[in-house]
């Protein structure tokens, strides 16, 4: 019966764990989906900060490519103090704005600003800028244009500064009064302040802002930025190495799982927003630049377990009530197939009985009927005896009590004579009647029943000749016995039988044929 | 007075003879006609009608007979009815049988005037004879 119940349960319990397990794993999918969607428009957020960050950058830059300057500022006359003071004390308030600074065409800084706290900004020391990247890329620019450099830790006096400073500068050309150009305007913003924005976590997540070669720029897991431009700590070694990802081949917006963290990268798009029918920013200058920023937002395991209990809790709350209501179908099955075996079992065995008891009533109704045909022809038989008895016996016997009556009446000696023989016939009648009764009866006790084969037309003819011979010599004259055996002659019967059968025939012939007319009997085999 | 003409109807020579025997003690004024089968009895019943011979006011018939029985007589007697000339048979059924069906059989037959059991003896003779001729015979 537990076999039963094992297997029932478990016919009908897999199919719906196969159906749970899918149906847990869609759920995980949605969810792992859903994570990502909210994590894409995470990232769409930081990118926001930061491609702000940039617009405002390219502004400020961008002013100075219209702004004419004396046409000896390069040869030390300076702007009118006025206004780059009133410049600078604008910019001070602005927190992330870091460094303003003009160069001559050989990279020599003409004026320098430089923010020494949180709301000041003084000039400080100049410096030769002509090995710098961003001076290089600037002297190819044309008026209106601007350079937005990559993401640099700050470096002073070609030494990055200690501490560290993530900078970006905007970088445009200047014209003086002639239209010549005389030089370029830099400006560099800090970007420790949009950094912290973007580490900001909305659900445990690591956030990873990386440069086209997947260096890591900043991260909340580390406070070192751009660690690959200054000492790589094992920490950063290993995140560099974390974000190896094979489903990452293809530089593309898209979301994945792998190493078991939920990976969403999407990458940034600054000043080019336009092309992508963004139109974020409407008349925009010309931006050059090499920045191919992305953002990669890691959903660490540990978070999607925790988001993941609540299906995993119901799929195990499911799977064993489930369970549980199968095992007591299966129970209840497995009893009713239980009834239903003893029920089918009984039914055969009752089954076999009846079919006992058919053999045994059919075998008694053969004997019966075998029995009632045997007691039909004893029956019969008997009727038949009882006509001999009512008949033969009786009419023979009544007569002879008229006679004795007649006698007992009559003193007429001529009537004694004249019935006393008819007595004697009587007596002599019912003589032979007894001994054919007697015969009649050994017949049906079946008595002395022995069957051989039997040549009729021979019995016949031996009969014939003790019968008529006998008894019937005179008057054999005028009655013939005719034989056609062809057709058979031999019979297989109780001798016995038989003679008495065609003695009875010829003795009835012989007794009721017409006297006045010749008479025959035949015997014919057909 | 008319003579008593009585037909017995038997295969049993001996009862014949007797019941002949009876008959004539009773009276010896009748006449007496015997025959042994149903066969011979009806032949005489048709030279009656062609009025050879005289029709029987009595017929004692036995059921038990060879080549046409009892039975039978009634069937051909019943048939030739309607050509008998007006003239009142009476057939008394006489037979050794007390088998209840034959007696059932009997009172099938309206022709039948009654059912007599063997042996009849003198006195039950005289009764059917009186029964029949009102007395006189």
């Amino acid at each position: 019966m537990w076999n039963r119940i094992i297997k029932t349960s478990l016919a009908l319990y897999i199919p719906l764990l196969i159906f749970s397990l899918a149906w847990g794993y869609l759920q995980k999918q949605s969810l792992i989906t859903n994570i990502a969607h909210i994590q894409q428009r995470n990232i769409l957020n930081k990118s926001y900060h930061l491609a702000d960050q940039c617009e405002v950058l390219i502004d400020i830059t961008s002013y100075w490519s219209n702004v004419v300057f004396p046409t000896n500022f390069s040869e030390g006359k300076p702007l009118d103090p006025a206004f780059i003071d009133e410049y600078i004390k604008i910019m001070q308030g602005y927190e992330v704005y870091d460094q303003l600074r003009f160069l001559d065409l050989h990279g020599n800084e003409l004026l320098r600003y430089e923010r020494t706290d949180k709301n000041t900004m003084e000039p400080k020391e100049l410096q030769s800028k002509a090995g710098r990247g961003y001076f290089q890329k600037g002297l190819s620019l044309e008026k209106g244009q601007v350079y937005i450099s990559p993401i640099e830790l700050n470096k002073e006096h070609g030494k990055i500064e200690v501490p560290h400073k993530p900078v970006i500068r905007g970088v445009t050309p200047i014209f003086d009064s002639n239209g010549a150009q005389i030089g370029l305007a830099v400006t560099n913003f800090n970007m420790n302040k949009v950094f912290d924005l973007m580490k900001a976590r909305i659900s445990g997540d690591n956030f990873y802002l990386v440069d086209h070669e997947r260096n890591v720029i900043t991260t909340n897991l580390s406070a070192n930025i751009l660690p690959h431009q200054a000492n790589m700590s094992q920490m950063d070694s290993s995140i560099q190495n974390k974000l190896k990802l094979r489903n990452l081949i293809f530089e593309k917006d898209t979301f994945f799982m792998e190493k078991g963290s939920l990976w969403v990268y999407q990458k940034i798009h600054i000043g080019f927003e336009k092309n992508v029918g963004m139109n974020r920013y409407p008349d925009m200058v010309k931006v050059i630049t090499e920045n191919d920023w992305a953002i990669i937002q890691e959903i660490p395991p540990s978070y999607i377990r925790g988001r993941l209990q609540t299906i995993r809790k119901n799929l195990i709350l499911f799977n064993f009530l489930t369970l549980i209501v199968i095992i007591l179908i299966a129970l209840g099955y497995a009893k009713s197939q239980k009834e239903k075996r003893n029920f089918v079992a009984e039914l055969k065995k009752k089954n076999k009985a009846l079919l006992n008891n058919k053999v045994k009533l059919e075998s008694t109704n053969r004997l019966l009927k075998r029995s009632n045909q045997r007691l039909q022809v004893r029956n019969d038989q008997l009727k038949d005896f009882n006509y001999v008895v009512a008949h033969n016996l009786k009419a023979p016997v009544s007569s002879m009590s008229i006679i004795v009556d007649m006698l007992c009446k009559s003193n007429d000696p001529e009537t004694f004579k004249e019935l006393l023989p008819k007595l004697e016939s009587l007596s002599s009648n019912i003589s032979t009647l007894t001994e054919d009764v007697e015969t009649y009866v050994s017949i049906l006790v079946n008595q002395g029943l022995k069957l051989e084969n039997v040549n009729l037309l021979l019995l016949v003819k031996e009969i014939k000749k003790d019968f008529l011979d006998s008894l019937l010599e005179e008057d054999s004259k005028d009655f013939e016995i005719i034989y056609r055996f062809e057709a058979w002659h031999t019979l297989k019967c109780s001798r016995f039988y038989m003679k008495s059968i065609v003695q009875n025939f010829l003795s009835n012939a012989l007794k009721y044929r017409r006297t006045n007319v010749d008479s025959h009997i035949i015997f014919e085999s057909a | 007075m008319k003579k008593p003409n009585i037909l017995l109807v038997d295969d049993d020579e001996v009862y014949l003879y007797v019941t002949t025997k009876i008959l004539k003690n009773l009276t010896k004024d009748i006449l007496v006609n015997t025959f042994t089968d149903g066969e011979q009895a009806i032949e005489y019943i048709r030279l009656c009608i062609q009025g050879s011979v005289e029709l029987p006011e009595i017929i004692l018939l036995d059921i038990n007979m060879p080549f046409l029985d009892g039975w039978g007589f009634l069937s051909e007697f019943k048939k030739m009815k309607p050509v008998l000339p007006n003239h009142q048979v009476n057939i008394f059924m006489v037979t050794s049988s007390n088998n209840p069906n034959d007696f059932k059989r009997a009172q099938e037959f309206e022709e039948l005037t009654g059912y007599v059991i063997k042996p009849v003896y003198e006195d039950k003779m005289a009764e059917i004879l009186t029964e029949v001729y009102n007395g006189n015979w």
